[in-house]
């Protein structure tokens, strides 16, 4: 069995070339825009219907459409208003560019070069990396009634490497001030919410705790933990 | 990442063990083989110690092992059947201590396959012709001759195959002279292939297949076939021609049958069996290994059954036929996977698991009061006779050989402070498995400690005479004092020697032959055999500082940096060179060749003087790092020792070690004509200065440095080795021999003498073994208090409880079934019976039958190793995993968790249930205070903590529990691991679970869903037995099979992924074949070649740095080591590619193919390969070093540095 494509058809070989295109492409969808799932498919996070899409070419076809773009305008919308300092990322990208341009633009061009020539594969670094590209905003997790803060200082805590981070908030003070420091009942709050989400007590959107039919408790425990302590 | 493979320390199980005169002398030597390695042993019949002269791993796996002899010769050859897909023939070199391959014939593929011949070997008696057989169908004969200069040929194959056939055995039987026989137990399953009824199946039956070399027609023929009534295991041959009856013993279930052709009629006899055993009665008794011993005049076997007791076997002759075979009860050792008997009186026994043991036979059981059972005794059928074991009576253990074969488990960790992480290694099996705690040195036994009158400063021997083979005298140097003690029975003081007591000593020696030099301060005593002294005494104010003695020569170094030396002349007079040398400054330390170099060392300086035919001209010159504090020049290396047809190996190199005051060792090749210095290693021994003592090991010379450690430097087996003695500091030694201690030291420490011996040469390990009740499965080390929390576990054995339960029962029974009058005497035998208490670890525990499991838990102290808590589980409950972890609800508390598998059958398998039993930690870690059990609905086979709660794998259930008060609360779940989960490594929010069958599987935990989500997992099918993390990304894991691979996740793995959140899963939608969506890539595979049950990333030497330690089933222990530069990956790429050509494995195996045995190699580079460097042949050596631009001593350097940088 060959690999190689035969026949001369050029309607198919295009087509197929549009949708590798359309693959290189597709690694500039923003990480929070979309969710990948457990078995490779893609949900769209940025519509409220959060719509699967199974391969990455119906990803981009539904990127593309006219309801995306309007929950999109919806969604960033919603993000500025609530963080002020989120941006979309290209703009940033540009900014950052900018600022190193200023030093020596051709040596750093040939750098840049001269490193993906060299290194065609990503150095490997056994650190523990944030996966985010440092344009992106904070991830955001869909169903999760949080806002992305919280997520993220919760993943701040799994991170064991700070570089990028202080990368991040590095250039985030360029664009707009850092974020404030979490406040101890802030904290003390989320690690309640945590805590208790992960004994299974799921909050049912009215302020009370429910169990969670699939987790096993104490007989004796009626209430979340916490509400009894307070 | 480019690794390293070094072995540490090699497999110690042994798979085969064989015995001849392979050396070609009268000594006989045995050969064993312990899967890929081949290694000959000699037990000394003086001391009865066994010495290891060869080891060779094959780079294949060895499937079996003979030895034959060609007719009318006095040298035995080695045949190898082994997983190469050819047969080869190796001979011993006693000269050059290597084996050579004679024979290497192809004659199928490679690889252990069921039909490639390799896995049976039969020879003639008579040593005529090998037959070699596969599993199945094919079997080979090739015939063995001598060429006009009585080589060994080897003819083409002659074909014996027969389609549709599995083999259980082959031997060849004793026919004298007439053509060659070959016995075969088979079975033809072609009948019961075609017959679908399965009525065929049920009435298959074995056969005994004689098969005929026809030498006049050079064909094999298919001479006679017979079906057995029995189901046969193996066959023993019976000496045939003029030496016995021929025939072979066929060894079945309960019986041992005697056939042979002609008139024969079948002579068959029960295997007697324990009185009042605890094992089920209906559970038949198979012989498991067997021994021959022929002389002249008798033969007998010696027959081992599955329970470790020894039978005698002797056949009763009348007119060549056989008409009674006798059975008589010899003794009970530990079940052998090999058995040898030696002519000098020796009995090797190669155990299945555990240490070996060497016997020797001190009666052969003819004239006691021992039962003999013969088949002559009329029985019923299905009846046997019995007998009672007993503590040994026959035999005396005259050594054992360690072996931790099997490794179920181990450790690093430095849990005793002393600053070098020590192994615990779980390893053995059933009642005679042990925790071994490892440590790197040398093991020292103490022969005599004797408290002196003060504290002294120096110690020599000296013998009387220079044919003597022992020491006469121990002289004790104290600061204003010598103590002569002489050695006989018993060591005594002595004043009648002529040495002077009232001074202290620098030196003493044998001068001449018969005559004793004694160096002191103020002079030289010389004191002649017949006890007249000449002395000389040092000029003016001058003392001596330093001295130099051998037995021709004395040199001494006066204060001021004068030189003077002494030769004694062919009168025995000893005699002062006229000139004397005045040196540019004080002499701080020198050393004495036999005959040509003193070497004496100077302040920052070392120089090599020659002798005084030159004018003790200095030769060269060695600028040292620091203050010299002992110099010693030692031949060392090659194979220096005369074997006994009187051939001389190739000498070894002249080594100069320098000991330095700041305790480095420098140890340099001396050139032995120009006196040039090269070759310089160094290594650091400890805070102290070094002091060097010249000694002798196994014959060659070696060095003992004393530094804050003591080590000992010797070659052995073509390495050298630096290993320091596991012992307390000594503060000078010197050589001892006497009778009871060929080669000892004595050495003083404080104020005591001592006289040590050092046997264990060549290991790396001491050990010291503590030892466990069942087979100990995993242990876990409670961090605050270092204490260890062992599971053990056995199949197919009875609890303490049940035990003396069934013995009670059966006491009754006993009772019960006498009559009236003898109600009185059965209840006497009944409390003897519950009273007798034989040791299971040499008895064996008797075995409870399928399905039947009994488990301990048990915390130990592993510095003392007592015992502070054992909790016995119930009948069929097996403990499988453990885990000690805290609750991030219950604050500082520690809890032990054990999962218990309920009814476990594991085939067909079925299991009842499982439980998680829960364990408080109390009393600082030492008592275990039950909590609750938690039934669950699988085998719990792996616990992990994990962020305050648990994560345990309850058969394919991936599941969080948190810490209950009436259980343990089940918080998560994941259902969609493949089949079983065998283990659980966490890091951060990353838990990776490894699957028995499906390599690893990448799980996020998401806390704020309360989810475990699979993001990743692996490509290839690997049976997973343990696994290490290695970074985030990154796990090193070990399969069944034997390999070793490391797998990471590519940089872009995204672990943010989610469950689908519609919820609308069907079937259709779990990823391709459902796996999940990013896949780990392979950054190394190597095959180890021995199944891998432990994995671990640790430094072993303080300062070292990080490598994967493995430990293996068959006992051996390896790591893997990081290369640090693309230099050094070049340059030992290059070495093991040359090796492999010039230097191919032993038995015929290539050793690309058998790195690759499962998966492609990859990343990995075969430092075992690479070290047989030192033993190839020197022009070999040459050419190879030539190719990579070096010489033979600088790969040979590299080879040593990059293992001294890691390990040992």
């Amino acid at each position: 069995m060959s690999f190689k494509r035969e026949g001369d058809d050029w309607s198919q070989l295009n087509v197929l070339k549009k949708r590798r295109v359309g693959d290189l492409l597709a690694s500039y969808i923003p990480e929070d825009e979309v969710l990948m799932l457990r078995d490779g498919r893609f949900a769209c996070a940025i519509c409220p219907h959060r719509p699967i899409l199974d391969t990455l070419a119906m990803l981009t076809a539904h990127r593309g459409g006219k309801k995306h773009l309007s929950s999109l305008q919806l969604f960033y919308g919603k993000n500025q208003s609530g963080k002020e300092m989120e941006q979309n990322p290209r703009p940033q990208n540009e900014l950052k560019k900018e600022g190193t341009k200023l030093e020596a633009p051709l040596l750093t061009q040939t750098r840049l070069i001269t490193q993906s020539a060299l290194h065609r594969a990503p150095h490997y670094n056994s650190c523990c990396r944030r996966k985010h590209r440092p344009e992106a905003p904070s991830p955001s997790i869909s169903c999760s009634p949080l806002p992305a803060q919280e997520i993220e200082f919760q993943s701040e805590k799994i991170s064991r490497e700070p570089e990028p981070r202080s990368g991040l908030q590095a250039k985030e003070s360029t664009t707009a001030s850092a974020p404030a420091p979490i406040s101890p009942t802030r904290r003390q709050a989320l690690d309640r919410y945590l805590t208790l989400r992960s004994s299974g007590w799921i909050p049912d959107g009215e302020g009370r705790w429910v169990k969670d039919e699939n987790v096993e408790f104490d007989s004796d425990e009626e209430e979340p933990p916490d509400l009894l302590l307070d | 990442m480019f690794l390293y493979n070094l072995t540490l320390q090699r497999a110690t199980g042994i798979s085969f063990a064989i015995h001849g005169n392979f050396s070609g002398t009268k000594q006989q030597e045995i050969v064993v083989s312990r899967g890929k390695i081949l290694e000959l042993l000699r037990p000394d019949p003086n001391t009865g110690k066994v010495h290891t002269l060869l080891t060779v791993e094959v780079f294949g796996v060895i499937r079996s092992l003979m030895a034959f002899r060609l007719t009318g010769g006095t040298k035995d050859y080695i045949v190898v059947g082994s997983d190469s897909g050819r047969i080869v023939i190796l001979e011993y070199q006693p000269s050059k201590n290597m084996f050579e391959k004679i024979h290497q014939e192809t004659f199928g593929k490679s690889g252990c396959r069921r039909i490639v011949p390799g896995q049976f070997l039969a020879v003639d008696p008579k040593g005529r012709a090998v037959m070699i057989s596969a599993i199945e169908k094919q079997k080979l004969v090739y015939i063995l001759n001598r060429d006009a200069a009585a080589r060994l040929t080897i003819s083409s194959p002659l074909e014996a195959h027969k389609a549709n056939t599995l083999v259980y055995h082959v031997v060849g039987v004793d026919v004298g002279f007439e053509n060659p026989m070959f016995a075969c137990l088979e079975m033809d399953y072609e009948e019961a292939d075609n017959d679908p009824t399965g009525e065929a199946a049920a009435n298959t039956q074995q056969t005994l297949t004689f098969y005929e070399l026809d030498l006049g027609l050079n064909h094999v023929v298919r001479k006679y076939s017979e079906p057995l009534e029995e189901h046969g295991n193996f066959l023993i041959t019976v000496p045939g021609g003029s030496d016995g009856p021929s025939g072979v013993l066929i060894c079945s279930e309960n019986y041992i049958t005697y056939k042979n052709f002609g008139d024969q009629p079948d002579i068959r006899c029960p295997i007697p069996r324990r009185r009042n055993d605890l094992d089920d009665p209906e559970r038949g008794m198979i012989f498991v290994c067997s021994a021959t011993h022929k002389t002249k005049s008798m033969f007998f076997f010696l027959a081992q059954t599955e329970q470790g007791d020894i039978f005698k076997i002797t056949l009763e002759t009348d007119e060549d036929m056989v008409t009674e075979i006798r059975l008589k009860y010899f003794d009970t050792v530990p079940v052998a996977a090999a058995m040898c008997v030696l002519k000098t009186g020796f009995l090797f026994v190669a155990s299945e698991f555990g240490n070996h043991y060497l016997y020797q036979i001190a009666h052969l059981g003819d004239d006691d009061e021992e039962p003999e059972f013969s088949s002559a005794m009329p029985l019923e059928e299905g009846d046997t006779f019995f007998f009672q074991p007993r503590p040994l009576k026959n035999l005396v253990l005259v050594d054992e050989l360690d072996s931790l074969s099997p490794i179920l488990f181990c450790q690093i960790a430095d849990l005793a402070n002393e600053d070098t992480p020590q192994l615990y290694v779980a390893c053995g099996r059933g009642p005679r498995s042990s925790l071994r705690v490892l440590r790197h040195g040398l093991e020292v036994s103490e022969m005599a400690v004797s408290e002196l009158p003060g504290n002294p400063n120096a110690v020599w021997t000296v013998r009387r005479h220079i044919e003597d083979e022992f020491d006469a005298y121990i002289i004790v140097s104290f600061v204003n004092a010598t103590l002569v003690l002489s050695i006989g029975e018993t060591v005594e003081e002595v004043t009648d020697s002529g040495f002077l007591g009232t001074t202290p000593t620098l030196s003493c020696s044998l001068l001449g032959d018969d005559a004793l030099v004694q160096v002191y301060p103020d002079g030289i005593r010389h004191i002649r055999a017949d006890k007249r002294v000449n002395e000389w005494k040092t000029p003016g104010k001058k003392t001596i500082v330093k001295c130099a003695v051998n037995q021709r020569q004395v040199v001494i170094a006066l204060t001021g940096g004068e030189l003077v030396y002494f030769e004694m002349d062919p009168s025995g007079q000893l005699n002062e060179y006229t000139e004397r040398k005045e040196m540019s400054a004080d002499v701080v330390c020198m050393s004495l060749q036999r005959s040509r170099f003193p070497g004496c060392g100077l302040w920052t300086y070392c120089r090599i003087i020659s002798d005084p035919s030159d004018c003790l001209q200095p030769l060269s010159m060695q600028a040292l790092p620091a203050q010299p504090e002992s110099l010693c020049i030692v031949e060392m290396g090659g194979t220096e020792k005369q074997d006994e047809l009187g051939e001389r190996g190739s000498i070894g190199f002249l080594y100069l070690n320098i000991g330095l005051q700041n305790g480095v060792l420098l140890r340099t090749v001396l050139d032995p004509v120009t006196g040039d210095l090269s070759d310089t290693r160094t290594r650091y021994l400890g805070s102290r200065p070094v002091k060097l003592f010249r000694v002798r090991m196994q014959g060659q010379e070696a060095v003992l440095a004393m530094s804050s450690r003591s080590w000992l430097s010797y070659s052995y087996q073509s390495r050298f080795h630096l290993t320091p003695l596991s012992y307390e500091t000594l503060e000078f030694a010197s050589g001892f021999a006497s009778e009871q201690c060929p080669e000892g030291i004595v050495a003083i420490s404080t104020n005591t003498l001592r006289i040590l011996a050092l046997e264990k040469l060549g290991a790396v390990f001491n050990q010291v073994a503590f030892p466990l009740q069942y087979t100990p499965r995993k242990f876990v080390i409670h961090p605050e208090s270092n204490n260890l929390i062992i599971i053990e576990t056995d199949h197919n054995a009875y609890t303490e409880a049940t035990k003396a339960q069934r013995k009670q029962q059966m006491a009754e029974e006993m009772v019960e079934a006498a009559g009236e009058d003898e109600r009185e005497l059965a209840a006497e035998m009944a409390a003897a019976f519950l009273n007798e208490n034989l040791p299971e670890s040499i008895f064996g525990a008797p075995k409870a039958g399928n399905g039947q499991w009994a488990s301990v838990i048990r915390v130990m102290n592993p510095i003392q190793g007592n015992t502070l808590d054992l909790v016995q589980l119930e009948q069929n409950e097996a403990a499988f995993s453990v885990a000690v972890c805290r609750f991030s609800n219950t604050g500082e508390d520690w809890y032990v968790l054990v999962g218990v598998a309920k009814d476990l059958i594991l085939n067909p398998r079925s299991v009842a249930g499982g439980f998680v039993y829960t364990y408080k930690l109390v009393n600082n870690g030492e008592k275990l205070e039950f909590l609750h059990k938690t039934p669950v609905e699988e085998v719990p086979a792996a616990i992990a903590p994990f962020q305050g709660r648990v994560l345990i794998g309850v058969g394919k259930l991936l599941r969080v529990y948190d810490l209950g008060k009436k259980k343990l609360l089940r918080k998560c779940e994941n259902k969609h691991i493949a089949n079983y989960i065998s283990g659980i490594q966490t890091i951060g929010h990353r838990v990776i679970v490894s699957d028995v069958q499906e390599s690893f599987i990448w799980v996020r935990y998401k806390r704020n869903e309360n989810q475990l989500i699979i993001f990743a997992d692996d490509t290839y099918p690997r049976w997973v037995t343990t696994a290490s993390l290695l970074d985030y990304d990154t796990v090193a894991g070990a399969d069944k099979f034997g390999n070793i691979c490391v797998v990471r996740l590519p940089p872009n793995t995204n672990d943010e992924v989610d469950e689908d959140p519609t919820g609308n899963k069907a079937l259709w939608d779990r990823g391709l074949l459902n796996g999940a969506s990013q896949k780990a890539e392979v950054i190394m595979n190597y095959h180890v070649g021995e199944t891998v049950l432990s994995l671990q990333k640790t430094t072993l030497i303080p300062g070292g740095s990080e490598s994967l330690v493995y430990t293996t089933l068959s006992g051996g222990i390896g790591i893997l080591v990081p290369f640090t530069s693309h230099e050094d990956h070049d340059f030992f790429q290059h070495v093991e590619m040359h090796l492999r050509s010039e230097h191919p494995p032993l038995c015929g195996r290539d050793h690309l193919s058998f790195r690759s045995y499962y998966f492609p190699v990859k990343n990995v580079i075969d430092g075992d390969l690479c070290e047989q460097f030192n033993s190839m042949e020197p022009n070999k050596q040459k050419n190879v070093s030539e190719e990579l631009d070096r010489t033979p001593p600088e790969v040979s350097k590299k080879l040593e540095d990059i293992r001294t940088r890691y390990a040992f």
